[in-house]
């Protein structure tokens, strides 16, 4: 009996116990192994090349309420997407003051380590579907101008003009006013992308006609010029201003889905 | 001295933190960027005041050209020797390019007046023709005369 509960007997009497102990407790549980990675990885979006997927990429709203699509250049250059040589637009659309510009974009990963998606916004996400308020600025100090009548017509690039009317730089307001800019991103499952769409409204009527008449005398034209014209009476200025505009864009993370 | 050194060590936890605050931002948003611009295009008429303003200056010239006639008129009712018949018929000969020569009571300077505010060359043309026709008719005018005579004998 003694030479039972002798050290190496309890040693072994002991290991049998833990043993035991843990065979029942396997059979009691079960373990499942859940493997994460769990990362904080940089954002890092480009812009993608949509022309020709789903329409239009700048378009302007009608009073129908429909969109119509702008002719327009536009220039990916990896976070900025540059729109440039744009159709003209009536500055008659302006007076109401309720014309809306529609800009359709899409961005991508850069790279498949980096976060492949940004957080979506709703546009009935008022917080975080208004970026904010941008200005509409005059960008080239000479605007394209000509004067046309029934059978005469004349302007930028006319030959023995001389320099540009004073009257026309007149002419042309400075700014077109602010636009409110609104914001919606939505994932393209398909595609792998994200889509969204920039909507600028005008947030004010903008006053375009300047006060009184225009004389064709106040364009100081040379003699021969007005000789030309002579007694013609239908005549029309038409002018083209470049208006520049910048909308940042902020993405992240932060409630992904 | 102590408070100093907690007071700089304050500052550059801040700033660590806020520079940490910063970097981690930065990988957790993006910043992309969209330009453009818009071309505007606006129509205007434009009046045409131009031979408007020319019919002005000739009606302006117009107005002293009468009181400068009725001004030649008188020295030539008071003093003959003013208006000769010969330059009356040169006028005459050039009916055909301004009615008022016809006028009967116009006279000599007013037609050269006129014509002047035409334009210089018109004028010097109309004037070179009339010496010829002035050279004609005062030639012819004597003969005119004798023959009359000759008809009344």
């Amino acid at each position: 009996m003694k030479k039972i509960f002798n050290r190496v007997g309890l040693l072994l009497l002991a290991v049998v116990a833990v043993g035991m102990l843990g065979v029942s407790y396997a059979a009691y549980t079960d373990f499942l192994t859940v493997e994460t990675d769990l990362t904080t990885g940089s954002m890092d979006f480009e812009f993608h090349d949509i022309g020709g997927e789903g329409g239009a990429i700048i378009g302007i709203m009608g009073k129908n309420g429909r969109i119509k699509k702008l002719d327009a250049d536009i220039e990916y250059d990896g976070k900025t997407l540059r729109i440039t040589d744009m159709e003209a637009i009536p500055m008659s659309m302006l007076e109401d003051g309720d014309m809306e510009l529609h800009i359709r974009y899409a961005v991508k990963a850069t790279e498949d380590q980096s976060i492949l998606r940004a957080a979506t916004i709703d546009e009935r996400d008022q917080v975080r579907s208004i970026i904010g308020v941008i200005p509409f600025k005059l960008t080239t100090r000479t605007p394209k101008w000509s004067i046309e009548g029934d059978s005469i017509s004349f302007g930028s690039g006319t030959s023995g003009l001389g320099r540009t009317p004073e009257i026309i730089y007149d002419s042309l307001p400075e700014d077109l006013g602010d636009f409110r800019v609104h914001h919606t991103l939505i994932i393209n499952e398909r595609k792998n992308l994200m889509q969204g769409t920039i909507v600028l409204e005008q947030t004010e009527p903008c006053t375009l006609l300047p006060e009184g008449h225009l004389s064709l005398s106040d364009f100081d034209l040379p003699e021969e010029m007005y000789d030309e014209i002579g007694d013609e009476t239908n005549l029309r200025l038409s002018l083209q201003g470049c208006y520049g505009f910048e909308i940042p864009l902020v993405l992240d993370q932060f409630n992904v889905k | 001295m102590k408070r100093k050194r907690v007071l700089v060590t304050l500052t550059a936890i801040t700033a660590l933190v806020f520079i940490i605050i910063t970097i981690s931002y930065g990988y957790w948003t993006d910043q992309l960027t969209i330009s453009g611009e818009a071309i505007f295009e606006i129509e205007l008429p434009i009046v045409n005041d131009r031979p408007a303003q020319e019919e002005e200056l000739i009606e302006g010239t117009e107005e002293p050209a009468e009181e400068e006639l009725d001004s030649m008129r008188r020295p030539a009712t008071d003093d003959n020797q003013i208006v000769e018949p010969e330059t009356e018929d040169r006028q005459a000969g050039e009916s055909n390019t301004n009615s008022e020569i016809n006028d009967p009571d116009a006279d000599s300077p007013n037609t050269g007046y006129d014509q002047a505010a035409y334009g210089p060359t018109t004028a010097e043309e109309d004037l070179s023709e009339d010496t010829e026709i002035a050279d004609s008719q005062t030639d012819d005018a004597p003969e005119a005369s004798q023959e009359a005579e000759d008809k009344d004998n």
